[in-house]
């Protein structure tokens, strides 16, 4: 299957927020959305698109998807334009989208479900809809109410609806949400499977950690703005975020041995019933094999440490690097003032 | 695409959305409402000992119908709001509705064959206890309808019912949950058939016409011209339109048709419309 390359340029959008007054009680305004959003999915990967509650991850994905229009900017397909200001908005046989947690209501079965959904599509082929069953691992309850399956067996059939009709572009909102850890780990492999066959999949989560064992790269979406984009690692690195490592052994904390490493202590040693752990930044560039050494060093000044864990950054080390703010104030939006960079719409600061 | 294929998918969908429908619990509550409704209703009136209130008499097949049409208007259109009150809301509420809307289907193609669906759901049972309806009356009074009665009696329910399917779904996709779907969609179905009369006395004081007596010629005229705006009067006109003797009232069939073609145009026009724009 050879991919196709999603491409989005100055996409725009704005909600609408109720504003009532007095004598105009159905009266709106613009409220937030995306601004300006600009990057490409390249065929074949797995781009996690990261970002807080309402970073405007899925309104980014209905864009995408069709769902809504944007008032500026296009979304292409190769060279084919799936979305954009003036354009009605409509889903394209070459995108499928899985919207967060579908309850699928109603009396039917599973198949019913996607018969009806088939035949809302010109490929729309029947014969499909058993293999999509077997590839989500839905093939015995295909025939069960819909009223009677988990919300992992929902999930699996909102996949299986995304994946109707062997759409070149999968963009999942969410996936993960309200999955049990065995089946967040059935989920990952599954989407590793379909990139291979080289599906391009974009995957929204806030759950980084979950996220970052199955994407190539990773989208950093902030107040309706892209603040990042790349491997994690460039990421990561472009925002200054240094690694760092914790270290646990028996006796007294050996910082001594860190200083002469050239290591920064960054949290000042704990020492329970004769436990010691701390935390040490890795400069850039340091190299595994300084690593083993720095073990070595501490093995052979008489304390060798148990466990050696690198630390990944979570989301809010991510956010806080990009806007400035420490991690409570990113997570809690104190001073929403703070939040740079500043969008200027329509002549009015946001 | 084609408009052939066009259509031929919109059949499809269609067929698929009755059959979810008919297959629903609420469907299942419908047919002993209806049956008891329509066929009961047709059953008792062409009684020939029976003694209806207000000196009206059913001397032929076809008067048991328009007289049974008055609880057609109670049960078969409550039964639209049954299938039809949460037929947007729902959907989008449960995400259904993004995962539809994500699908490469025109907007109003996807819009036509759910309010087709919802009609098809409702109609069916209607038709077919109708007909039923029919087979009692000529049990009771040994005739049967004629075949343009039978025709028009059909055609005028079809129609109703499906603008009372736009009108259903156009409230359900303003609605933002179950409550505001409930509120809309009972509200709408009990203006048309419980207070429409209070709308027509409120018009006539507006316009200083008589409302103590309703039996006065101008009232009755005014009457007729109000029940044009209501899907339940432009019904009840349509099928007046075949009946003999003084039973109906004096408008020209030519405005009642016309109403009958706005009806089924506007709330059409206006569910696609906002269909269109929903998120």
């Amino acid at each position: 299957m050879a991919g196709r390359r999603l491409e989005l340029v100055g996409i725009g959008y704005r909600h609408r927020m109720h504003d009532p007054r007095r004598f105009k009680p159905w009266n709106t305004r613009p409220g937030a959305g995306l601004h300006d959003i600009t990057f490409s999915l390249p065929s074949g990967s797995i781009v996690g698109l990261i970002g807080a509650n309402g970073a405007g991850k899925t309104t980014l994905m209905r864009v995408i998807c069709g769902l809504y229009q944007p008032a500026s900017g296009e979304a292409r397909l190769d060279d084919e334009v799936i979305a954009a200001a003036g354009l009605k908005p409509r889903g394209h046989a070459q995108v499928g989208f899985m919207p967060e947690q579908v309850s699928w209501p109603g009396p039917g079965t599973p198949r019913q479900a996607l018969e009806c959904l088939s035949a809302m599509r010109v490929d729309g082929n029947d014969d499909d809809i058993d293999s999509l069953f077997k590839l989500v691992g839905l093939s015995s309850r295909s025939d069960s109410p819909l009223d009677s399956l988990s919300q992992g067996m929902r999930q699996r059939l909102s996949l299986a609806a995304a994946l109707l009709g062997n759409p070149d572009i999968l963009v999942l909102d969410e996936p993960l949400n309200a999955l049990d850890p065995v089946a967040q780990i059935a989920f990952q492999g599954l989407i590793r499977q379909l990139a291979q066959r080289g599906h391009t999949i974009l995957v929204s989560s806030h759950m980084l950690a979950e996220l970052d064992r199955f994407v190539d790269r990773i989208l950093v979406l902030h107040r309706g703005q892209v603040i990042g984009e790349g491997e994690m690692s460039e990421v990561e690195s472009e925002l200054g975020l240094v690694d760092s490592m914790r270290f646990c052994g028996l006796g007294q904390a050996p910082t001594e041995v860190f200083t002469a490493a050239g290591l920064a202590v960054v949290t000042s040693p704990d020492c329970i019933e004769g436990h010691w752990s701390l935390t040490v930044d890795l400069p850039s560039g340091f190299s595994q094999l300084q690593v083993t050494e720095l073990i070595s060093a501490l093995a052979e000044s008489g304390n060798s440490p148990y466990s050696a864990t690198k630390l990944k950054h979570n989301l809010a080390d991510i956010l806080a690097a990009a806007t400035g703010l420490s991690p409570t104030e990113v997570g809690l939006e104190v001073d929403e003032h703070l939040v740079i960079p500043l969008a200027k719409i329509g002549g009015e600061e946001e | 695409m084609s408009l052939s294929s066009r259509l031929a998918r919109i059949i499809r969908l269609v067929d698929l959305y009755s059959a979810q429908h008919l297959r629903s619990s609420r469907s299942l509550m419908l047919w002993p409402i209806l049956l008891l409704f329509i066929v009961g209703s047709c059953w008792g009136l062409a009684d020939p000992d029976i003694s209806l209130p207000g000196e009206i008499q059913a001397d032929t097949p076809y008067e048991v119908l328009f007289i049974a049409s008055g609880f057609i208007l109670l049960s078969a259109t409550l039964g639209v709001v049954l299938v039809g009150f949460d037929g947007i809301s729902r959907k989008r509420l449960s995400g259904v509705l993004s995962v539809e809307l994500s699908q490469p289907i025109p907007r109003s193609d996807l819009g036509i064959s759910l309010l087709l669906g919802v009609w098809g759901a409702v109609l069916i049972p209607t038709t077919l206890l109708s007909l039923l309806g029919m087979v009692a009356i000529h049990a009771q009074m040994g005739v049967w309808p004629e075949p343009g009665d039978v025709l028009l009696f059909l055609v005028a329910t079809g129609l109703l019912l499906y603008w009372y399917a736009a009108i259903q779904l156009l409230a359900s996709s303003w609605a933002k949950d179950m409550g505001g779907a409930i509120a809309w969609g009972i509200g709408i179905w009990m203006m048309f058939t419980m207070v429409w009369v209070l709308v027509t006395v409120m018009v006539a004081g507006i316009l200083g016409v008589e409302v103590g007596n309703t039996s006065d010629s101008q009232y009755q005229q005014l009457s007729v011209w109000v029940d044009l705006f209501s899907p339940n009067g432009v019904y009840q006109m349509l099928l007046e339109s075949n009946l003999d003797g003084g039973m109906g009232r004096r408008i020209n069939p030519l405005f009642v048709w016309l109403a009958a073609l706005l009806w089924s145009i506007i709330p059409t026009w206006l569910f696609l419309h906002r269909f269109e724009r929903i998120k």
